[in-house]
């Protein structure tokens, strides 16, 4: 049923339906209101689960790999400094391969300290073992939160759904959430063989040395090269199941003729969208790109799409601090690799809720087009209102 | 009349701002049309300056950005007059939707102004000087984006988990900003 | 098939990689025996992960997981919601050093015990970081030398006191706390089938000698750890819900210098010229625990001569002393 949501409830709700028994957090701005939800929900008898208020978001992660690894479908959510209190878990859980899903309300990180949107957070721990999908809209954080669990119990690894902190999560829109039944049909109960159990004892997470570490980690660099099929079917399957596409590894955008493409990641892609169009409507033969896996990097999925293009221009909410984009840095690498050389811009720009409007886009699109050489790491402009309507309300100011 | 509207309200914490916008694009919803609404992003204060937006579109809104240029203002605080650049970006000929018992002398600029004494009607219906729901029947009526039906099915839906008499209380209060507004003759400098 | 029945005497089966006399190897392997494979165990980092899960080899017979150094309570707590919320109850068991109690995994625990999960805590407390080389830890006492609390023109050791952490565990008001060692396996075993009937948190710490860091004989940390006892440096005690319910009462108090001397981690005291303000210091350290917990009068039918005595009679001697014997305790 389409209902207009708050997207922290939506993805909430989404949560209940696939049935997590264990959910443990530590509050943080801007991810509150979807734990809140789901304490709610489970005080109200509405989800069958063990809520646990973690000491902090380090504890969080701990729990929820403790509760993973005894069988249990477990849920956590975090957001900035949480995220990175959590890094060692982070990769602990992705060493011990277990299936976790997380939320990240993507937010700045300090200092200085800042609660509003953008992806350092989550981009800083992009080496960690975790399959990154990127959300668009609250309906694509409903739909992929669903396929998290299908991805991470398949894959046996661990998935990060990444929202924007507050330009999704506390934005109201319109949400189709599917029924218990309809989850039901695509998520089949969580079924784990690595399970703390005395009847089958295990060792879990013992030490290892130079003569097999560096196996473990192969296995599971491959184990995410191979999860790039798994999410492109699972979006398929849920396709056919919902009649809605999260995209899979990425979703074009009137890339048909576009000579130039704008790509970029999460909610800044409706501005872009609304900038093709306008740009369309001026004759700009311009597309654009959005990435929703950035963990495994879909190289050559990227490199399909991109292959015609005769620019490229990536728009990135985080920065390596000393090297620029990283978005953008590695796609170079990739189409490199494939002997395209196609000018890259990287614009980095929306830090610490920065607004990225159509305008914005457009202004960057122009100047970047006119540029005779590729430039990397530009900033974006800041959005500016220059017509005399300002005035009005400095009036009253 | 255009088929894209955008909305700011601006409040105090605790007058019940994001819940009006939440409302609104609700009833923007259940009038069929694809909406949305948005705070002003940050931490919630008791009494502090508030603001929250809203589209309204026929066709899917895509965008997550700001709101810079509102085709209607709402006010719930006259207050918020001598801090806050409270019209900016407001389009010319947008409209302003004031809870004040006299409209204000200074208002300058091409804007339709719509005064109405919403804290009195909230706390006649539902005995706190709420004025949110009220400014919303205003706004209904002022403008024709949303029907005073809808506006009434979204309370009913919005505010359930309160019980009856709250509901009731606010679909009152909101009818008679609608009516109120209807009957006033609008004010156009 | 149950896989447990196949080559079992141990939970900690023997062939792991532990130095010869250590202390937390002995605690580990009389603790884990006396819960059984029946249960899910959770360590911290630190030695006896290393030398139990050692490259690709497992000393474990029960279900046993490793996370990192900080988080085992936690991780604990998540397994143990996992059990609740299958409607098991297998019990959840936490190992850590000193370390991965008093110092990084603190914060952790103390969330554990405030939530109230039904998990047993304990803390082999062998003083130091003893897996890095002997690093001082909160745990270490005072006038210690370690790696880095090194005596030295301006130093004597550690200057800082040993963390009081069963008070900090009895300040969370938890069901059960108490504190052993490895020198009276009666009283350990007492106090871990107590802990086992209980339900909700429980911690236990045990003071568990490391000949390395200590810097004794191998073949002393037994006599080392009894020594502690005797000489009132480390009490005795049960704690429940935040009161002291139960110690160990002392047939005698012994001169610290008697547990001081077979130490290196003490020469120091013996031969440096301001050695003695810290003997007597570290004396009376000793002398103010006895008065606190009254180990010389308290009414108690446990006292270290009773308990010597037990002991002789082997590993089961605590059942064969008396008929008032372990059951009571603490009651």
């Amino acid at each position: 049923m389409k209902q207009l949501l708050e997207g922290s409830q939506a993805v909430a709700e989404a949560v209940r339906l696939c049935r997590p028994q264990v959910v443990a957090a530590y509050p943080i701005t801007p991810q509150t209101h979807i734990i809140e939800r789901l304490a709610q929900h489970v005080a109200n008898g509405e989800l069958a689960a063990e809520f646990i208020n973690a000491e902090s978001e380090f504890g969080a992660a701990s729990i929820v790999l403790g509760a993973v690894a005894s069988g249990a479908r477990s849920f956590t959510a975090t957001a900035s400094q949480g995220l990175l209190l959590m890094t060692e878990v982070l990769y602990n859980i992705a060493g011990l391969r277990l299936p976790v899903v997380m939320i990240c309300a993507n937010r700045a990180v300090g200092a200085p300290i800042n609660i509003f949107s953008d992806h350092q957070d989550s981009m800083s721990v992009r080496d960690a073992g975790w399959i990154q999908l990127y959300v668009d809209s609250n309906q694509m954080a409903v739909d992929m939160l669903i396929q998290a669990y299908r991805i991470a119990e398949v894959c046996e690894l661990p998935v990060m759904v990444c929202m924007d902190g507050f330009l999704l999560t506390h934005t109201f829109e319109p949400v189709v959430l599917p029924s218990q039944a309809e989850v039901d049909g695509y998520l089949p109960a969580f079924q784990f063989a690595r399970t703390l159990d005395p009847t089958q004892p295990m060792t879990i997470g013992g030490a290892s040395e130079a003569d097999n570490y560096q196996e473990y980690r192969i296995a599971q660099h491959h184990a995410m090269e191979n999860s790039l099929a798994v999410i492109e079917a699972l979006d398929a399957e849920f396709e056919q199941q919902f009649g809605r596409t999260s995209g899979g590894l990425l979703q074009g955008y009137c890339l048909d003729g576009a000579q130039i493409v704008l790509l970029g990641m999460g909610s800044l892609m409706g501005a872009v969208c609304d900038a093709v169009d306008n740009l369309r409507t001026q004759g700009e033969a311009v597309g654009a790109l959005s990435l929703r896996c950035f963990r495994p990097f879909p190289a050559q999925a990227l490199i399909q799409y991109l292959s015609g293009a005769q620019r490229i221009i990536v728009l990135e909410k985080a920065i390596s601090i000393g090297g620029g984009g990283i978005v953008a840095a590695e796609l170079r690498a990739a189409l490199y690799q494939a002997g395209i050389t196609t000018p890259l811009e990287s614009v980095i720009g929306g830090l610490g809720g920065r607004d990225l409007t159509p305008e914005v886009i457009e202004t960057i699109f122009k100047k970047r087009v006119e540029a005779e050489t590729e430039m990397t790491n530009h900033f974006a402009p800041n959005h500016i209102i220059t017509d005399e309507i300002d005035s009005g309300g400095k009036a009253h100011g | 009349m255009s088929s894209f509207h955008e909305i700011r309200l601006h409040g105090r914490g605790g007058q019940g701002t994001v819940s009006a916008a939440a409302l609104l694009a609700l009833t923007a919803f259940e009038d069929g049309f694809e909406s949305q609404a948005f705070p002003k992003f940050g931490s919630e204060r008791r009494g502090a300056p508030v603001e929250a937006y809203v589209r309204i579109s026929r066709s899917v809104i895509r965008a997550h950005n700001q709101l810079y240029r509102p085709d209607a203002v709402v006010i719930q605080d006259t207050g918020l007059l001598r801090s806050e650049p409270l019209l900016r970006g407001l389009k010319p000929g947008g409209l302003i939707v004031l809870n004040a018992t006299e409209k204000p002398a200074d208002m300058g600029h091409s804007f339709r102004w719509i005064s109405l004494p919403a804290s009195q009607i909230g706390e006649r219906h539902i005995g706190r000087p709420l004025p949110n729901t009220v400014l919303l029947g205003a706004l209904a009526a002022g403008t024709g984006w949303v029907s005073l039906r809808a506006l009434e099915r979204a309370i009913t839906d919005h505010l359930s988990s309160k019980g009856e008499t709250v509901v009731n209380a606010n679909i009152e209060a909101v009818r008679e900003g609608y009516l109120f507004t209807s009957n006033e003759e609008e004010l156009v400098l | 098939m149950d896989k447990r029945d196949l080559f079992r005497d141990n939970v900690l089966t023997s062939g792991h990689r532990a130095c010869s006399g250590c202390g937390e190897a002995m605690a580990a392997r009389m603790v884990t025996d006396l819960i059984g494979p029946d249960a899910i165990y959770i360590n911290a980092t630190g030695c006896l992960q290393v030398f139990s899960s050692h490259n690709q080899q497992s000393a474990w017979q029960a279900p046993w997981i490793h996370s990192v150094f900080a988080n085992a309570a936690a991780v604990a707590s998540g397994v143990e919601a996992a059990l609740r919320a299958k409607g098991k109850n297998t019990p959840v068991i936490v190992q850590a050093g000193d370390g991965g109690t008093f110092d990084i995994g603190l914060q952790c625990l103390s969330g554990m015990i405030e939530r109230g999960h039904d998990i047993l805590f304990v803390c082999y407390d062998n003083e130091a970081y003893m897996n890095t080389g002997v690093q001082r830890s909160s745990s270490t006492p005072h006038a210690v030398r370690t790696t880095t609390s090194p005596p030295g023109r301006l130093a004597n050791g550690k200057h800082e006191l040993k963390k009081d952490v069963i008070s900090i565990m009895a300040a969370h008001h938890m069901p059960y706390a108490a504190t052993a060692t490895i020198a009276y396996f009666p009283d350990l075993k007492a106090k871990v089938e107590k802990a086992m009937s209980i339900k909700g948190p429980r911690f236990l710490q045990v003071l568990s000698p490391c000949p390395l860091g200590w810097m004794h004989d191998s073949a002393l940390s037994v006599t080392v750890s009894r020594l502690a006892v005797e000489t009132g440096l480390f009490p005795l005690l049960e704690l429940e819900h935040g009161e002291l319910t139960g110690v160990m009462r002392l047939a005698e108090q012994k001169p610290v210098e008697e547990y001081l001397r077979p130490q290196g981690r003490f020469k120091h005291l013996f031969t440096g010229k301001e050695g003695g303000v810290e003997l007597r210091h570290l004396q009376a350290l000793a002398d103010a625990r006895i008065r606190r917990y009254g180990l010389l009068e308290a009414d108690t039918k446990w006292d270290t001569a009773r308990a010597m005595q037990s002991e002789r009679n082997g590993r089961g001697g605590y059942v064969s002393t008396s008929t008032s014997g372990g059951a009571e305790h603490g009651a």
